[in-house]
């Protein structure tokens, strides 16, 4: 029988509350919900209880019977590492997440809003490809020091989602192709999925191995990076942020915010071009590694993320990729649908629902 | 101190060189004592200047007051031979016996005054303020001179202002006179013709300097639309109705009886007691239980609605009753509709459940007339505590007008129709009628309007509702609960196929042609629905 579900996907940011209720694939309304200004600074477990009144008054206000939900799906925040796909959120999550146990995120009250509304209105609660899906071969993770390993931190959610899309556009399943997808936003990572599975991926937080993004560094050069850190002009802290969130297309650029670089390339396109040229250059190299990582058995190519809004910088990374397989380009990134799809899968019986330990 | 030869020298140079102009005037109005400073601001050798008269020199050189009336006087005025502009200070020079010996005239150009009054007082600053307001688009104001003549307004102001509305114009003018007059704040509110904006509220204040009226000001405030307000509201309640998540205000009506079991509601919605509600069929029960449920704190919990037949098709009443809790959940309220008179067993299990469940709201339905003397005491006086009696429509047919309103908005909106008025002649015979279905009825019959109209049909008579195809269906004499909308389709898809089998004396072939479908899907659907074949194929 075919049944409609409709599922309310939480998905927390810095300053607010992105939510959307979808009947299957269909968003019936999504919102963001601004937090106010004196809650955003205090610590984010306590901010549970105001998100969520605010969450469910918005719900019914709108006039939304709560009783038609039949699953909410929070974004996945940091737990330990697992494999991935949908989990049903349980106790052992719920207090890894409290006790901050792998770390400060606000991603992390994602699955505790869910659990907090769900048990109210009597229903589950899932997660879908959190940022820590951890499915890389161990031998990915060796560096040349070995009491240093490399981690996988990477936008599992969209790389997964848009790997769903890609195959069902081949009329293929995702879990029979061997694919390469770059995902372009504030951080840029590019993944060698096996037949489901990332079997490798570079760290997009951690500046290990990614070309440089938006705002990130990507690698730089061992000795210099030493120098640069005991210089003595910065601080442990001031070199973590600028790395991570001051590099990259904005310090070429000198710009803050990503609507600058909109208007940058409007009014002055070839200096953006030059730009684009080195992400380009890097994230193509970067998709040459991957597909050797996959012996070269490269289904097809994916672009996504925000910069592949760019036509300009996809046709540089295709015209050097184009030897490897066709590439595909998925601009943007749907977090929401790609929440409300994983859960639904689970909903419909298509996947199995997977639990934390 | 006493001034030699040497020091007179000293004083005279000092004389010539204060940075203002310093000219003594006699009562002829003859210049009798002149610096270099007067000298150069008028562009002149100063020596050449004694003797001549001031009115020579000055365009408006008016000290009749300082003559006069002994006062010092402060003006701007112009050098006739260069046109510059000058502040001039007249005071009067008295004699030790308080006569005047003539009249002091200190001058400045009129630059160097106001670069000196930009460096040392706040007027830039004001100044600057004043052009940041004019520019912005969120204020729209405008400043008018004591005789009505506009200064300056606000961008804003000038876009709002609709030129093509002379009468508008005017009509703000006029309104800035009043203030102007009257001295006092006036306010005032316009309402314009155009859809896109509704109405203006200006309001005018006037503006007095030391006592003094010397302009006044002006705003404008724009009312929201209350066209799109109107449809915003009709589209919430809409919303509303497709999830039945009703508030209290979707009870329509004004009628003593619909007041009572509204405040009523109101009331119980606060407690945790069952309630009971009881009604003929089609008043809105089942909608009344989910507005106190909304209504309470309640609502961030599930609501859920059981018929009673649910409890006897249950193989396990127990399983039942288990199944409910859980998803009645910690808070949440749930509805039991008696469309039967329920067994001593069911009653006994229910009274346990509410005693075993003491977080769970419990709110009963039941049609009237109902036989409650036959209920099981216990259970009956545990209900009856807090009833609520739904009145028929027919008992308060005053509100008839009210819930054609809600509803012929409603289903203008889902129609896409644009009805407007139900004539008398109609409106006279629904006052009459029995309505046995009640609202529910009255929304059905409104429903088969909109659907079935021209969507160009504004008023709707006895003779519209005549002529509309007749609907096998017209009203479904069944209970309001417990019908699926796939139950009801399909119930309506059966009827209509009988009819026109029986149309076509049960000839598959034309049957299926009047119909659309090819000959096997009728074959289907009449299997489906158990229609006997047989006759003409």
């Amino acid at each position: 029988m075919n049944k409609d579900f409709r599922i309310l996907v939480i998905n927390p940011l810095v300053d607010g509350t992105h939510i959307a209720l979808f009947e299957n694939n269909h968003c019936l309304f999504e919102k963001l919900l601004p937090l106010e200004n004196i809650i955003i600074n205090t610590d984010l477990l306590s901010q549970v209880n105001n998100r969520k009144s605010i969450i469910v008054d918005t719900i019914l206000s709108i006039g939304i019977d709560i009783i038609s939900v039949n699953a909410i799906c929070g974004r996945g925040g940091l737990l330990q590492p697992i494999e991935g796909g949908t989990y049903l959120i349980n106790q052992k999550m719920v207090d890894d997440l409290r006790e901050e146990k792998n770390g400060k995120h606000v991603s992390n009250l994602g699955a505790l809003l869910a659990n907090a509304i769900a048990e109210d209105w009597n229903v589950d609660a899932y997660i879908v490809d959190p940022v820590v899906v951890d499915e890389m071969l161990d031998i990915a993770k060796k560096t040349g020091i070995p009491s240093i390993e490399r981690k996988s931190i990477f936008h599992a959610l969209n790389q997964k989602a848009v790997g769903r899309s890609l195959a069902a556009s081949l009329n293929a399943n995702y879990h029979d192709l061997c694919l390469v997808i770059a995902h372009m936003g504030g951080g840029l990572t590019v993944g060698a999925h096996q037949y489901g599975r990332v079997i490798d991926v570079n760290n997009g937080f951690d500046g290990d191995g990614p070309p440089l993004s938006f705002e990130r560094a990507g690698s730089l050069p061992n000795k210099d990076l030493i120098e640069l850190c005991f210089n003595g002009c910065k601080s442990k802290e001031q070199l973590q942020t600028e790395t991570i969130y001051q590099s990259g297309i904005k310090a070429y650029l000198n710009i803050e915010r990503r609507v600058e670089l909109d208007l940058l390339w409007r009014t002055k396109s070839d200096e953006v071009k030059k730009v684009f040229d080195i992400v380009g250059y890097q994230v193509a190299k970067e998709i040459g590694k991957m597909s050797t990582v996959l012996s070269g058995n490269v289904n097809a190519i994916a672009i996504t993320g925000d910069l592949a809004t760019y036509d300009y910088l996809n046709q540089q990374i295709i015209q050097q990729v184009s030897w490897i397989a066709d590439t595909y380009v998925f601009p943007g990134e749907n977090v929401m649908l790609a929440l409300a799809q994983g859960t639904l899968r689970v909903l419909q019986g298509m996947e199995e629902v997977k639990f934390y330990e | 101190m006493k001034i030699n030869s040497n020091n007179f020298n000293m004083y005279e140079d000092l004389f010539h060189k204060l940075p203002v102009g310093i000219i003594l005037i006699n009562k002829q109005d003859n210049i009798t004592l002149i610096n270099q400073t007067a000298g150069e601001i008028i562009s002149s050798e100063a020596d050449h200047l004694i003797g001549r008269e001031i009115q020579t020199i000055l365009k408006n050189p008016s000290y009749e007051q300082v003559k006069q009336l002994h006062l010092q006087v402060e003006k701007k005025d112009t050098i006739k031979e260069t046109n510059q502009h000058v502040v001039t200070t007249y005071t009067p020079f008295l004699s030790n016996s308080d006569t005047l010996d003539g009249v002091l005239l200190v001058m400045e150009s009129l630059d160097n005054f106001k670069q000196k009054v930009s460096a040392l007082t706040e007027a830039d600053f004001y100044h600057q303020i004043l052009q940041e307001l004019l520019k912005t688009d969120l204020i729209a104001f405008r400043i008018l001179q004591t005789d009505g003549i506009e200064l300056f307004s606000s961008e804003l102001w000038k876009s709002e202002m609709n030129d093509d509305n002379p009468y508008f114009v005017d009509w703000v003018d006029q309104l800035a006179m009043k203030t102007l007059t009257a001295r006092r704040e006036r306010s005032d509110r316009y309402q314009v013709e155009s859809t896109a904006m509704n109405a203006v509220d200006i309001i005018t204040k006037p503006i007095k300097r030391e006592g003094m009226l010397s302009g006044c000001i002006q705003f404008l405030k724009k009312e929201e639309n209350s066209a799109l307000k109107q449809q915003l509201k009709i589209t919430a309640q809409m919303l509303r109705k497709l999830e039945k998540t009703y508030q209290i205000e979707d009870i329509i009506g004004n009628s003593p009886e619909i007041n009572i079991a509204r405040e009523q509601a109101k009331i119980y919605a606060e407690t945790s007691a069952p309630v009971l509600l009881r009604g003929e069929k089609g008043t809105g029960k089942a909608m009344l239980a989910r507005i106190m449920h909304m209504t309470s704190n309640r609502k961030y919990y599930p609501f859920i609605r059981v018929n009673s037949s649910f409890f006897i098709s249950a193989a396990d009443l127990k399983e039942a009753f288990v199944s409910i809790s859980k998803r009645g959940g910690k808070n949440g309220t749930v509805y039991i509709y008696f469309n039967e008179e329920p067994s001593i067993l069911l009653q006994n299990k229910l009274l346990s459940l509410m005693e075993n469940q003491p977080s769970i709201r419990f709110v009963f339905g039941v049609k009237e007339p109902s036989q409650l003397a036959e209920w099981h005491s216990a259970f009956l006086d545990e209900l009856q505590r807090y009833q609520i009696v739904l009145p028929a429509l027919k008992q308060r047919i005053n509100d008839l007008p009210l819930l054609i309103d809600h509803f012929v908005n409603h289903y203008n909106q889902k129609y896409d129709t644009q009805i407007r008025k139900i004539e008398e002649d109609l409106m006279d015979c629904w006052k009459t009628m029995n309505w046995p279905g009640n609202i529910m009825e009255l929304e059905d019959k409104i429903e088969q309007i909109a659907k079935n109209i021209s969507s160009f049909t504004e008023t709707v008579g006895i003779d519209t509702v005549k002529n509309l195809p007749k609907n096998p269906n017209t009203y479904l004499e069944k209970d309001d609960d417990g019908l699926s909308l796939q139950m009801a389709l399909d119930q309506f898809e059966r009827e209509y196929l009988f009819n026109a089998l029986e149309k076509h004396q049960y000839n598959k072939t034309k049957t299926a042609k009047a119909l659309g479908v090819s000959v096997r899907n009728l074959y289907y659907k009449m299997d489906k629905y158990k229609i006997e074949r047989g006759g003409v194929t």
